[in-house]
């Protein structure tokens, strides 16, 4: 299985150049069934990480362009009037599918945002007083502009937690993108990329996924790590439970990436930038507040694996 | 380096508020009201900007209230120095402090002030009580100092006095010893200045009417004895004290130098054997030195007057401890005619009547029969013992014996010594203490103030000396049991303390004994340890002849035994890995950290062991399989445990022997 999941890699490092780490953990989000925000400038290849993500799993994909104009309705579909058969007929929406490619999701008002994200988190839609199941397996992938552009929504902080993971993609190296500069285009890469797994197939590595082993001592250094978020002041709020949950999932499907069969502190150190750095907030009383990777660094620094 | 917080937390700064205000509050008993009006004037300033959320009081503002309150001490006290003007001004800048606290640096030296503010607690009252006090301040202060450095809101303040007190309690043995060893200078613990000994209670060396049943309305202890034997019997417990000889109808006095002179020693013949007391004597002020009558012979430095009162050669000022031997029966030998003299002496305006009563008693009598008439005469007319006698005019002994008859002991004493003097018999008026209580706790005898009383001598050419207490002639019951001070009605009689009473009473002595007990250990072992019970202690401890060096060093000593102890333990203590997969892990990585490369805190294996394969490639063999095994047994789960862990254990075993052997020939 684990084959096929190094040429999943394999396929996404032929679109995305020098961005294994990125790749990988956006691969383990997925395989941890956790939505996936990737948070950087536009054009560093947010969007072309999303849809190769979607192709080469093999899976139904949609992309909506949020702005600030689009209404739920826009996303999750409408009931039309059918003249033929007489009565209403429902039009599913973007959001029916495996793969929802929400692109540039804080340009978009709060009330369009929240109608994706309660999908999100239930697995449903109610549209007129009927819910609506939506198809397995369901990923977000969420992109978004750094806050502090011009014309932005930014995400309230209840809605970040439910997003596994966020990423960022960063500008390449210097020989990645030499040879980004010399290679073919990316939209043709896209077309040529094969569907390396079927649904059925996903969906037996994400529960191999969750089959991982997680032993006491590991739990221990997890706890101590949460621990840590509510006593430190550096932070405003601790991490939730859920940012618990989602930490030791990360860290199963990393570990099961790396055809482990149990979870290592360092799956945890790896995968803890991505899960907790939209989830921690600096403390407002420090004066000078520590950056998102300084805030992991740290609590990764000051809990001893034991 | 992480940036340094400076800015405070509210609750750092509203504990900071807690402490400054109960590190204030015993001074409320002692400083003018003002300056408790004016703390808490400022408290509730600060209150109040805490609850705005304003920290900044202007410049201005604040520099007027220095002002004013520098100010307020010169006017009061007319300087800024010395012992009240001095904690004045302290107690009033420190709350002047608060409104300037913007930083932790300022909080930081507001609890440094507080920590010396609550040790000037000391230099005006010293009981067990302030001390408990002071030490739960101190807790309470360096839970600030916690609060201000390492405040965290998820952080109780329960945590803060924790860890205040596991400091504290963990600095007691240091103290300890440096209270027991550090050299000592001679003198208290706790010199006071000048202005402190205003106020003191305690029996003069004067006396008129009325100056006695003033005194008596005090409860403050005088001394505390104990005997080396059986305590003598109630009507045998005068403790003797000044003697007064002169007298100008009114006032008596102690009179001219000649009678302070110390008397011969060959005049006394004993006639029984020395009663021995250890007498605790509290600071009031005075030179005298009391003892159980008649004492003979003092262990510290005094002199006996022609009375046989002891002074001491300076006030006592401090509270200070001695042996006393005692004699109940004297011969005192022939009267000098110095001392015939002044025990004959009478005022120059002396009332007829009673000059004529005195006569009429000696009439051809002995000097025995006259006492005795006179004794009959205050038992027989009816004269009242009682604490609020009425004013007395122009000639208090004459309205005393035909008018009023109330008085208290110091009547009763000036009138019969006047009469005496009247009837040619020589004379005396002596004052001191009759009775006191013994506290079952701690066995020993608490003569208080309200225990002061006077008596008259009598010279008597057969056998000297002889004391006669007319009170006993008029309420015999006074030598029995101590004075009930409750219910002091003018002119009424005396009333007594009682043994008995129900369960309440009973309990309720034995909680004043108990606390009375507490207070006199206290005296003894803390705070009047000095230089001589520190010599002892060392002689104890086998010592002999101890210089301050040797002091020095062994105090240096004692601290670095207790700290190598408390370290000892510290690291004892350290969780010994109890699984047995860890310890192999541990000894592994202690054993590759003594290599130079020590496994960071953080590190996970994998990680660590990258590491150390790229530092040394010729070890990967033996640290890839060690390591491969702790992951299996710590994070996976492994069918044969006991297997794969004695395995592991035998690597780190091979691991570490190689390592070390190889080292030697390399």
């Amino acid at each position: 299985m684990t084959q096929l999941l190094d040429q999943v890699i394999d396929q996404l490092g032929q679109v995305i150049l020098g961005k294994q780490h990125q790749l990988r953990l956006a691969l383990a989000c997925l395989l941890a069934r956790g939505h996936l925000l990737i948070e950087d400038l536009p054009g560093v290849g947010k969007t072309t990480l999303a849809h190769a993500l979607a192709t080469v799993l093999g899976l139904h994909y949609q992309r909506i362009q949020f702005t600030s104009d689009l209404l739920p309705a826009d996303i999750l579909g409408v009931s039309i009037y059918d003249r033929d058969s007489g009565s209403f007929r429902f039009h599913p929406g973007p959001v029916f599918s495996n793969i929802v490619l929400a692109d540039e999701i804080n340009r978009a008002t709060p009330k369009a945002q929240s109608a994706l994200l309660e999908a999100m988190e239930e697995h449903q839609v109610s549209i007129e007083g009927e819910t609506r199941p939506l198809p397995q397996p369901f990923f977000v992938i969420a992109t978004q502009n750094p806050a502090h552009q011009v014309g932005t929504f930014p995400l309230p902080e209840s809605q970040l937690d439910r997003f596994l993971m966020s990423i960022e993609l960063g500008y390449p190296d210097n020989s990645a993108e030499r040879q980004l500069l010399q290679g073919a285009d990316r939209r043709k890469l896209l077309a040529g990329i094969e569907p390396v797994l079927s649904t059925a197939q996903l969906q037996e590595l994400q529960a191999q996924v969750n089959a991982v082993h997680a032993a006491d001592a590991l739990l221990d250094y997890l706890q101590a790590l949460l621990d840590y978020s509510r006593q430190s002041p550096h932070y405003q709020h601790g991490l939730s439970p859920r940012a618990g949950l989602a930490l030791l999932h990360g860290a199963k499907a990393w570990s099961f990436l790396h055809d482990r069969d149990m979870v290592l502190p360092e799956d945890l150190q790896a995968v803890l930038p991505a899960v907790i750095g939209h989830r921690l907030q600096a403390s407002n009383d420090q004066s000078e507040p520590l950056s998102s990777g300084e805030r992991v660094q740290r609590m990764i620094a000051s809990v001893p694996v034991t | 380096m992480t940036p340094v917080e400076t800015r405070l937390t509210e609750r750092s700064r509203l504990l900071l508020l807690v402490a400054t205000a109960l590190v204030v509050l015993p001074h409320a008993w002692h400083l003018h009201a003002w300056v408790s009006a004016f703390v808490l004037g400022v408290g509730l300033v600060y209150l109040y900007l805490l609850r705005r959320q304003r920290t900044n009081v202007p410049r201005m503002v604040l520099l007027a209230l220095v002002c004013a309150g520098s100010g307020a001490v010169l006017y009061q006290y007319g300087t800024l120095l010395g012992r009240n003007a001095g904690v004045t001004l302290l107690v009033v800048m420190l709350a002047l402090k608060l409104l300037e606290v913007k930083q932790r640096r300022d909080a930081v030296m507001m609890v440094f002030t507080s920590y010396f503010l609550v040790i000037t607690n000391f230099l005006f009252t010293q009981t067990p009580l302030i001390a408990v006090y002071m030490f739960a301040i101190t807790i309470l202060i360096t839970a600030t100092l916690s609060a201000i450095t390492h405040d965290s809101p998820g952080r109780p303040v329960r945590s803060h006095l924790r860890l205040a007190g596991t400091l504290l309690l963990q600095a007691l043995p240091v103290m300890v010893v440096l209270f027991l060893l550090f050299p000592r200078i001679v003198g208290p613990l706790w010199g006071l200045p000048k202005d402190a000994y205003s106020g003191m209670t305690g029996l003069s060396d004067t006396m008129s009417p009325g100056a006695i049943s003033q005194l008596v309305k005090s409860e403050a202890t005088a001394f505390r004895a104990t005997f080396s034997e059986a305590a003598p019997a109630p009507e045998q417990r005068y403790w003797r004290g000044p003697v007064l000889w002169e007298t100008d109808g009114r006032t008596w006095t102690t009179g001219g130098s000649g009678l302070q002179a110390p008397l011969p020693r060959d005049r006394l013949q004993p006639v029984d054997d020395r009663i021995i007391q250890e007498i605790t004597l509290e600071p009031h002020n005075k030179r005298w030195l009391p003892g159980l009558d008649r004492p003979v012979d003092m262990s510290v430095r005094a002199t006996q007057t022609a009375g046989s009162a002891w002074r001491s050669p300076q006030p006592i000022r401090k509270r200070i401890r001695y042996m006393v031997a005692s004699q109940s029966g004297n011969l005192t030998g022939t009267l000098n005619p110095m001392l015939k003299t002044a025990a004959l002496q009478l005022p120059d305006k002396l009332s007829l009547r009673l000059q004529q009563l005195a006569q009429g008693w000696r009439n051809g009598a002995s000097d025995r029969e006259v006492i005795q008439q006179a004794l009959e005469h205050f038992h027989n007319e009816a004269f009242v013992y009682t604490l609020s006698p009425p004013l007395l005019g122009t000639d208090p002994m004459d309205e005393f014996l035909f008018e009023t008859r109330r008085g208290f002991c110091e009547h009763y004493a000036a009138a019969f010594v006047l009469l005496m003097r009247s009837a040619g018999i020589p004379a005396r008026v002596v004052t001191g203490y009759q009775g006191g209580e013994f506290n079952t706790v701690g066995e020993y005898w608490l003569v208080r103030q309200s225990d002061a009383h006077a008596w008259a001598e009598t010279w008597l050419p057969d056998s000297g000396w002889e004391r006669v207490d007319p009170t006993a002639a008029v309420a015999p019951e006074r030598i029995e049991h101590a004075l009930d001070l409750s219910g002091l009605d003018a002119g009424a009689p005396v009333r007594y303390r009682l043994p008995g009473g129900g369960w309440l009473a009973s309990s309720w002595r034995s909680l004043r004994y108990t606390l009375d007990s507490l207070n006199n250990s206290w005296n003894q072992w803390v705070l009047s340890y000095g230089p001589r019970q520190q010599r002892e202690l060392l002689a104890v401890l086998g010592i002999k002849q101890a210089t301050w060096k040797d002091m020095v060093l062994g105090l240096l000593i004692s601290v670095s035994v207790i700290l190598t102890g408390v370290a000892g333990w510290m690291f004892l203590r350290r969780p010994r890995s109890a699984d047995p997969v860890l310890h192999a892990w541990n000894t592994f990585c202690q054993r590759l950290g003594r290599m130079g490369m020590p496994r960071k805190p953080c590190e996970g294996p994998r990680d660590y062991l990258h590491r150390v394969v790229a530092f040394r490639p010729d070890l990967a063999s033996q640290v890839n399989p060690i390591t491969e095994l702790y992951i299996t047994l710590r994070y996976a789960t492994p069918d044969d445990t006991a297997a794969l862990l004695s395995r592991l254990k035998q690597r780190v075993r091979q691991f570490t022997r190689r390592v070390s052997h190889s080292k030697k020939f390399s």
